[in-house]
């Protein structure tokens, strides 16, 4: 009996960790669906990005881990933001549907540069933080506590930002109306590619951070993608909070389902909460119908 | 002080403003009168800088605004109150305040300033402080939309159906309230489908038909003219 209840113990950890990761690629991806009111498919490569950025700075330039993420996260912002600027932006000029189609030519560009320039091969990040700490019965590395804490007080931060900040609610005031964000004077288009920016540089983040415990490679951002999505159904479109429970939720059932029943049904559990999200309360979990950010 | 001159707008494949002359003076209040789909919102938007112009010029204090974005459209001191209550509904009554600072609030004594005058226009706004947008009445609304285009300290004020789906204590009090604020020297340019309303208060004014200016007079003199009688005043 003991040994299950710790086995559960275990399972919820690791859980959290991969929610809270899930979380700010979805946080991430919210800002961008509510505010600039498109949908990427383009945020798990900018994930990707993240991760194999941070290999390349940790391998080719001898830098440290938290070196490698600071440059990574930073430069994938920057990319991010001019692929709004001078590839979504005329888009959506055009016609807002095609944007969907514009991130996902993102998305396959991203992956086969990176393909093309560092090969395929799943490669490990190397992090600093190993010491293992015992919590009675449970086991949990020093990297899954640096995740937990990042990701918590990355999201208590951008939550603070936007909820106090001139900027951040001219941000949220931009998602709200944008006729009326045009005529209190304020910069649109610009509001647009810095809040693009700072969903990939979520999406970064998360994948320099999961790095140490998978492995990294240019097609990495694929399955994650579709687990944005799943996030952002379960918790609702374009909701923070919603991305942030969202994501914690699919990574604890995910878990468990994979400790418990079978890690090949790690997937099915999750999209298949989200076509029972979608059957039943297609507004999400957390969503409110028709609420700016 | 504002000189529109041969202004074309397109409003998708429809030409909404087919060409039209029409000007502000320091300290005047204006009215734009026209029914429904005539090109008067078409024509404070392209003064605003939300449409572009297809043709013609629109010169503020000598400056052209139709190569200007909305933003600095702003900065040059033109302020827009749009239709609809359009104000950010999940944002507090102050925070939408702020944001109508967006510009100016560096100086924060100015800020203050401001803030008091929008105060003492609109004495309810300071006590729904901390209230939701979306959660007050349509008269507050449209009070709020209003002060939050004073917060710019705009020199002209574009005002946009401002009486449309008020109870009529409201307008009577919103059309007074703009009147005050025309006397403390911001002039005015007033688009109104109410013409009587519009033209008691202004001292001049535009009649506009499908996207043309039909008729420019002395408001007193519209107000006593047969044809804008059985057309707009519905006498």
């Amino acid at each position: 009996m003991m040994d299950y209840g710790a086995a559960i113990g275990q399972q919820l950890i690791n859980g959290v960790v991969l929610g809270l990761c899930y979380a700010l690629l979805a946080f991430g991806l919210n800002l961008i669906v509510g505010i600039l009111g498109i949908m990427s498919f383009a945020q798990g490569e900018f994930y990707m990005l993240g991760g194999v950025f941070t290999f390349a700075f940790m391998q080719y330039l001898g830098l440290g881990y938290v070196t490698s993420i600071l440059a990574s996260i930073l430069i994938v912002a920057f990319i991010g933001a001019l692929a709004e600027r001078f590839l979504i932006k005329p888009l959506a000029e055009k016609d807002m549907e095609i944007t969907l189609l514009g991130t996902f030519a993102i998305s396959i560009i991203l992956m086969n540069l990176l393909e093309y320039i560092f090969g395929n091969t799943p490669q490990k990040i190397f992090t600093p933080f190993k010491t293992l700490y015992n919590i009675g019965p449970l086991v949990i590395n020093q990297q899954r506590l640096v995740i937990i804490i990042a990701g918590i007080l990355l999201v208590l931060l951008f939550n603070f930002m936007l909820k106090n900040t001139k900027f951040g609610i001219s941000v949220r005031a931009t998602s709200q109306n944008k006729v009326a964000a045009n005529l209190v004077g304020i910069n649109v288009a610009k509001t647009y590619t810095l809040t693009f920016g700072m969903g990939c540089f979520l999406a970064a983040i998360a994948g320099a951070l999961m790095g140490p415990l998978s492995a990294v490679y240019p097609s990495m951002g694929q399955n994650i993608g579709l687990k944005g999505f799943v996030v952002i159904v379960l918790g609702g479109m374009g909701s923070l909070p919603g991305a942030v429970y969202g994501g914690i939720i699919l990574g604890v059932i995910e878990s468990l389902g994979a400790a418990f029943i079978s890690s090949e049904w790690k997937d099915l559990i999750g999209y298949g909460a989200m076509i029972l999200i979608l059957l039943f309360k297609p507004q999400g979990l957390f969503g409110r119908k028709g609420a700016g950010v | 002080m504002l000189e529109i001159t041969q202004l074309e707008v397109s409003y998708g494949a429809v030409q909404a403003v087919k060409g039209i002359d029409l000007e502000v003076k320091d300290g005047e209040l204006i009215s734009l009168i026209g029914n429904n789909g005539a090109g008067k919102t078409t024509t404070l938007h392209a003064i605003s800088g939300l449409l572009k112009a297809k043709a013609g010029s629109i010169k503020f204090n000598g400056q052209e605004l139709t190569v200007l974005k909305p933003y600095e459209i702003l900065q040059q001191g033109v302020a827009q109150v749009p239709e609809g209550r359009e104000v950010f509904p999940e944002l507090t009554v102050f925070e939408n305040l702020e944001m109508g600072a967006y510009l100016t609030s560096k100086d924060s004594k100015l800020f203050n300033d401001t803030l008091e005058m929008c105060y003492t226009y609109f004495p309810i706004l300071p006590k729904r402080k901390n209230q939701l947008a979306r959660t007050l009445s349509g008269g507050e609304q449209q009070m709020l939309v209003i002060a939050r285009a004073l917060m710019s300290q705009p020199k002209l004020l574009l005002l946009d159906e401002p009486s449309l789906g008020l109870a009529p204590m409201v307008v009577e009090q919103v059309m007074s309230i703009i009147q005050e604020i025309n006397k403390k020297g911001v002039a005015v340019l007033l688009v109104e489908q109410n013409a009587n309303l519009a033209l008691e208060i202004s001292n001049r004014g535009y009649v506009m038909e499908t996207g043309k200016i039909v008729l420019s007079d002395d408001s007193k003199n519209l107000l006593d003219n047969e044809e804008v009688k059985t057309a707009y005043l519905g006498i």
